[in-house]
């Protein structure tokens, strides 16, 4: 009798990492969408896109960082749908969807005025270097860009922010 | 707020208030989400099974699995044993096999090399309702090393002899096969089923092209000193993560510090277990005994499997 074995179910492994993958960081890329899209429906939708597509990529075990590699397809999957939104409001006649600009939770109304005064980008990097703590090599990583580039950019952040307090 | 890290702390105090409010919702979405590959999976166990391997009875199994380390404390591959409910699918590919037999026997012989084909038993289909896509393919043997591909050479020098008693007898090498989507698997179905129909048979066929990577080795090492024959198995699978097999786990136990990496040996079914792990794949390598199981009285002794184990795992 020759046993049966079948190499195919790495599905089964990669369910699990999933299921580690989402009590690991769900809370952490719920905060990140919802900073860059201010929207509680949005940020939950990004949420989801985004770790239907970490599922999708099939090969969670392989990625070193996972918190940088998800933050990464949070960022981009959020400008996507921030652009999304540009362009439909240049559309005539169809009924825009609204975006709440405002925090659901108790906030502080200076803080949250100089959040609306950034962008997604600023917003996003000012998350990842002051809540992530991340070197600006790793936000270069995520962003895509050279490290000196995003310091430069995290500089004139600095300056925006302060000229708004 | 009148500076920079005044703002800081504000900002992370905000960021930590933030919920998200219907969090249980996104989760069982996504679940959901991962819920329907699952659902998939049993399919396409059976597809990959069926094809490559003979017809088997299975006991009921219970549950239990075997992690591989490495030197370094990580995780390189885990075995598991299939659940019951694994298994059905597999109970019915057993079925269609001992049906169509002796079909699927001649189908073979047409097979040209490189070639596989898909076989779909559309009574089966009927009946479970469940799509019991087969792959029928024949194994590539040979007798020389010379007959390796080369990617095979560049990384593996098999020895003629092990041991110093026991001769390389026989390979044989198995491809992989293309990988496919539920979609397109499903796209299959529906043209055998409806091929089925016109030429008015219970199954259909379609020819696949096997792909050139090779997907696992297997190798046979033969004492034969009139009466006296042993045998050694050695069999070298490309496994990247994980696997499920039929087989009841529980009689292995763990090798400690015998190779570098951990090594399983179960006496009852004479086999042990291990892996190599390497820069571009890992590989599940068997060592066993097919006689002893059968035949008792010629016993090897779990020091000779570790012997063999050691040659193969420093190759």
């Amino acid at each position: 009798m020759q046993p049966k074995i079948m190499t195919m179910t790495n599905e089964k492994f990669l369910i699990r990492e999933m299921d580690e993958l989402i009590e690991a960081y769900y809370d952490k890329i719920y905060k990140y969408c919802f900073s860059l899209l201010r929207n509680t429906y949005d940020a939950e939708d990004a949420v989801q896109e985004v770790f239907i597509k970490a599922m999708k990529y099939g090969k969670l075990a392989s990625i070193e960082n996972p918190n940088a590699w998800l933050y990464k397809v949070s960022y981009f999957h959020c400008l996507n749908k921030i652009k999304r939104k540009k362009l439909k409001s240049f559309i005539p006649f169809i009924e825009q969807e609204t975006t709440t600009a405002v925090f659901d939770h108790d906030n502080d109304d200076q803080l949250e005025s100089i959040l609306i005064h950034l962008k997604p980008e600023e917003r996003s990097l000012l998350l990842l270097r002051v809540i992530e703590n991340y070197s600006f090599d790793e936000i270069g990583q995520i962003f895509e860009k050279p490290p000196a580039t995003i310091r430069k950019r995290y500089e004139r952040l600095k300056v925006k922010v302060k000229n708004l307090l | 707020m009148k500076d920079f890290d005044t703002f800081e702390k504000k900002l992370k105090e905000q960021y930590e208030q933030i919920e998200s409010p219907n969090k249980q919702r996104v989760i069982q979405k996504i679940s959901s989400h991962k819920d329907k590959k699952i659902r998939r999976l049993p399919t396409f166990a059976m597809i990959c099974f069926g094809l490559l391997l003979s017809v088997a009875t299975v006991g009921a199994m219970n549950f239990n699995g075997l992690t591989f380390f490495n030197k370094n404390a990580s995780s390189v591959i885990e075995i598991e044993t299939m659940t019951d409910e694994e298994m059905i699918p597999h109970h019915q590919a057993d079925d269609i096999s001992m049906k169509n037999r002796k079909l699927m026997d001649r189908l073979r012989k047409t097979i040209e090399p490189g070639k596989f084909l898909h076989f779909l038993d559309v009574e089966a289909y009927e009946q479970y309702g469940e799509p019991n896509l087969f792959h029928l393919h024949n194994f590539d043997t040979f007798r020389s090393f010379d007959y390796l591909p080369v990617d095979i050479t560049a990384r593996w020098t098999f020895p003629k002899t092990i041991l110093e008693q026991y001769e390389f007898k026989e390979g044989r090498l198995t491809y992989d096969s293309p990988e496919s989507s539920y979609e397109k698997m499903m796209e299959i179905v529906e043209q055998l089923k409806q091929q089925a129909h016109e030429q008015n048979q219970h199954y259909a066929v379609l020819e696949g092209e096997l792909l050139s990577s090779v997907h696992s080795i297997s190798l046979q090492y033969e004492y034969n000193e009139f009466p006296i024959i042993k045998l050694f198995n050695i069999d070298i699978q490309v496994i990247n993560k994980g696997i499920k097999t039929n087989e009841d786990l529980s009689s292995f136990i763990k090798l400690n510090n015998v190779l570098e990496t951990d090594a399983y040996y179960s006496e009852e079914q004479k086999k042990l277990l291990f892996v190599k792990e390497t820069a571009e794949e890992n590989y599940l390598i068997s060592v066993w005994d097919p006689w002893t199981p059968v035949v008792p009285a010629e016993n090897v002794s779990v020091q000779t499997f570790i012997e063999v184990a050691k040659i193969f795992h420093d190759l």
